[in-house]
């Protein structure tokens, strides 16, 4: 269980990574976090 | 199997971080708020991966990916620097041999370091957010690891953080998940996917499971403590009751008897010999702050026998109290405000209270400015609210455990800093707009 948890938090650093990557402006100008995106209103 | 796992995520990760400095940065905080190589037990144990990131990291600032330009000055900068000058300083005039006095100096020097340049990354509403679920992601996961290790075990588990860190020690690991709970509570409220909102209150539940099944007198004060403060200020009152009233259930069936026996010395701490021995430790941490008021006795001193035996005699702040002379040997400060007034001097504590009560101010100064600016900055509110929240969870519990030096609560301090900054441009944006 440890070591499936783990697994997953490294995939979803890894993933947030990749969405920061593909943002594809320079330095950190993401602008779309994927699945992890927040929602402009609640 | 993790080990190499690690090694092919980090592998991959690795060219992200030198194409995005920020992406880097993050991977700094989370290898050091998750500390994998505690995990480990093969090739990647001994592996550096905090520090390759660090490297990297600051390598890219100096290089110029980032420029020196973009840096948001901050008061907040200068506490910090003033902060770590005056900690450099008492390390160095401390006590002769002190076991702990390097490696403590290191670990407040290395999270403020991160915390300095933070600056120079987190901007943006996105910035923000994505730090906060690298925090989740990093700190987070402690807990969620306990909490079900206490669910599958029925509260027989013994919480522990990972070996060899500041939160090893049950009762630090507890108090320091509570930072944690309003952080994940911005974030399940403001995460665009269903899914991923479910996931953020399950890791609540787990933390809270973990906080509560640990054991922890500690942690269970800062989470009622943010509990009630949740649902006293929060604007989703239905969710707050809803957690509130999960975790009693879950207190109720998962906290041990031993547990709950130890909890009810809370209410009669004169006859807790713990509690005693706390207020022996405050008692001699501040007879050492009193004698060294500008520079302390050095990081951990009261945990030196040598020096614990010259101020055992000495009344400190406490000689109005009849408390007797201690016969056990040098113990931990069992709190963030003896802790650094031993350690820093009077001058240290009033520079960390400064720190966090400059935190607390910040958050009253972006409620101000949102109250202006409208709905569209409700978001900047709420997390202001939670991360003053982390805040006050860290003064609360961090009143009986030895945390001072604790990198989560300095980058929950720089963050809303700068959250006010980000609140303060736009509310400058504003006002242009409505002149023009």
């Amino acid at each position: 269980m440890e070591a499936l948890l783990l697994l997953i938090d490294m995939l979803l650093m890894l993933y947030l990574c990749w969405r920061l990557f593909r943002s594809g402006a320079n330095d950190s100008d993401a602008t779309d976090l994927g699945l992890l995106h927040y929602r402009e209103d609640v | 199997m993790r080990d190499l796992a690690f090694a092919l995520v980090m592998l991959l990760a690795l060219p992200m971080a030198l194409a995005r400095p920020f992406g880097a940065y993050l991977l700094w905080a989370w290898t050091g708020l998750l500390v994998p190589t505690a995990y480990f037990f093969g090739f990647m144990m001994d592996a550096r991966v905090n520090f390759i990131f660090a490297v990297l990291t600051l390598s890219m600032v100096l290089l110029g990916r980032v420029p020196w330009r973009s840096y948001q000055a901050n008061p907040m900068t200068w506490l910090f620097l003033a902060f770590a000058l005056h900690a450099s300083l008492c390390a160095a005039l401390a006590y002769p041999a002190l076991p702990d006095n390097a490696k403590y100096y290191e670990i407040l020097i290395k999270g403020l370091t991160f915390c300095l340049v933070m600056p120079l990354f987190v901007r943006e509403r996105v910035h923000f957010h994505a730090f906060l679920i690298v925090f989740a992601l990093g700190f987070g996961i402690h807990g969620v690891l306990n909490g079900l290790k206490t669910l599958a075990s029925a509260g027989g588990h013994n919480m522990l953080g990972p070996m060899g860190t500041m939160v090893a020690d049950r009762n630090h690991l507890s108090t320091a998940l509570t930072l944690t709970l309003p952080i994940l509570f911005y974030l399940q409220t403001y995460s665009a996917r269903f899914w991923v909102r479910w996931a953020y209150l399950g890791a609540m539940a787990a933390i809270i499971l973990a906080i509560l099944g640990g054991g922890s007198r500690a942690g269970f004060v800062a989470v009622a403590v943010v509990g009630l403060w949740f649902l006293f200020t929060t604007r989703r009152k239905g969710m707050a009751l809803f957690l509130l009233l999960a975790a009693s259930v879950l207190f109720i069936m998962f906290a041990p008897e031993q547990w709950t026996d130890r909890l009810s010395t809370i209410k009669a701490a004169d006859e807790d010999s713990s509690f005693m021995g706390r207020v022996i430790a405050w008692k001699i941490s501040s007879a050492i702050a009193l004698a060294n008021p500008v520079f302390g006795g050095g990081f951990h001193a009261v945990q030196s026998q040598f020096v614990w035996d010259m101020f055992k005699f000495s009344p400190g702040l406490f000689g109005i109290f009849d408390l007797p002379i201690p016969e056990f040997s040098a113990k931990a400060a069992h709190s963030i405000y003896f802790e650094v007034m031993g350690d820093l001097g009077i001058v240290g504590l009033v520079l960390f209270l400064t720190l966090l009560l400059r935190g607390i101010w910040c958050r009253y100064q972006i409620k101000r400015m949102v109250k202006a600016l409208g709905r569209q900055y409700q978001w900047a509110r709420d997390m202001a609210d939670m991360l003053m929240l982390a805040i006050l969870a860290y003064m609360v519990g961090g009143a009986s455990v030895s945390l001072g030096y604790l990198e989560a609560i300095y980058m929950i301090l720089m963050l809303i800093e700068l959250l006010r900054l980000h609140v303060f441009r736009a509310t400058t944006i504003a006002a242009s707009e409505v002149k023009a």
